[in-house]
């Protein structure tokens, strides 16, 4: 999915909600919270954490704490979202150190400094999703070239192109408990690779 | 073959990945067939909330690649839920502010008092207004032409005026509509039971 670049009007309409809710009418910060929820979840949070319901909770803490420090948010004639992206990172960072069970995600995010946004100050939120995304997609690209061919395909056909099991051994030519097995060992051995791509 | 045998440190999955070839055993069947049960709920949006450690820490990298697919959304309720909780959540938490968003919670708290104290009061009223009742006279007339009409502010009336209509982007914020309803009966309450606001 890609995001809609902001519009010239839709940035003026964003400053003049900040500029509401920094005068004390935090209700303001709803329509900018809705319009950044999906590429905060979708694009930072999940990826870096892997788990859907912790992710939901990371995004309700990361809106909770740009509403409670709107105040200190400079209006730079760019959008909000590079900020609360940051404020994601940060918080994604606080729930692996507090769990030790993402570890190898952990390994797989530790060459990520949560200050370096990796894009450009001036970009909008649609460019920054996109880049972000595709910087996901090339790290998990150059792990998948580590396994083998028949794992790559499992993991594709299963996890990218989302087909059902009975289809993706059809399309290996396998039986289904076969294709369950190879699917079985490739996330495993994916698994052990991606931490080591930092 | 077997995949990476230099790669043991892994305290969650110590075993080394057999290679693609590779017969295998009974039990690793049945773990590969849960592990394709349990992923297929999560690619239906029904995960367990619990898992055995080495199966969530599977599943999390299935859902990284899922996600850096493009495949993985949050519903426009789920989001809707969540921006309001935080919102409701961080409102409750900030220090008052002139023209602030006024806590609702703080209201719901003192609600079922208000509820039972003006319940209470109503209920003293009907008991005293039975017994204090004058007697009925033999052939009253009929009252109902007689009877005084209320100003329209303190008669059953439709609340649609006052609420206006409901954005879809405001359509969570039921609490508020319902306080602003519950203020404005009770102001005419007041006004009829104790000749003002």
């Amino acid at each position: 999915m890609a995001f809609e670049a902001a519009t010239a009007s839709e940035l003026e309409e964003e400053q003049r909600l900040i500029e509401r809710a920094q005068r004390g009418h935090l209700d303001a910060m709803r329509p900018i919270l809705d319009r950044y929820a999906q590429p905060l979840y979708a694009t930072v949070i999940l990826p870096r954490l892997g788990d859907a319901a912790t992710a939901e909770d990371v995004l309700r803490d990361t809106m909770m704490t740009a509403v409670e420090k709107i105040q200190r948010f400079t209006w730079q004639g760019k959008s909000i979202y590079p900020w609360l992206r940051q404020i994601a990172i940060n918080k994604v960072f606080d729930v692996h150190r507090h769990t030790k069970r993402t570890r190898r995600l952990a390994d797989a995010l530790a060459h990520e400094v949560p200050e370096d946004s990796g894009v450009e100050d001036g970009a909008d939120h649609a460019l920054i999703a996109d880049q972000e995304r595709r910087s996901h997609r090339d790290r998990i690209d150059a792990t998948m070239a580590e396994i083998p061919e028949r794992y790559r395909l499992a993991i594709q056909l299963r996890l990218v192109e989302e087909l059902p099991r009975e289809d993706c051994a059809a399309r290996m030519d396998v039986a289904i408990g076969t294709f369950d097995v190879l699917l079985f060992r490739a996330v495993r051995a994916f698994r052990k690779k991606f931490g080591d791509r930092s | 073959m077997t995949y990476d045998p230099t790669d043991l440190d892994d305290d969650l999955d110590p075993g080394a990945v057999p290679g693609p070839d590779d017969e295998p055993t009974a039990a690793e069947r049945a773990r590969a067939r849960s592990f394709a049960e349990l992923l297929d709920k999560v690619v239906a949006g029904r995960a367990p909330a619990a898992m055995p450690a080495e199966d969530r820490a599977l599943i999390e990298v299935a859902t990284v690649i899922r996600a850096a697919s493009g495949a993985v959304e949050l519903s426009a309720a789920r989001r809707a839920s969540i921006v309001e909780e935080a919102l409701h959540r961080a409102v409750d938490k900030a220090p008052p502010a002139p023209g602030n968003v006024v806590s609702i919670a703080s209201r719901r708290a003192k609600a079922p008092w208000v509820i039972a104290a003006i319940t209470s009061a109503v209920a003293i009223a009907a008991i005293l207004a039975l017994f204090l009742r004058p007697a009925p006279r033999a052939a009253a007339p009929t009252t109902t032409a007689a009877a005084p009409t209320l100003p329209q502010h303190l008669r059953s009336r439709p609340a649609d005026p006052l609420i206006g209509e409901i954005s879809r982007a405001r359509s969570g914020d039921a609490a508020a509509r319902i306080d602003a309803i519950f203020a404005d009966r009770l102001d005419g309450f007041r006004e009829l039971s104790f000749g003002g606001p």
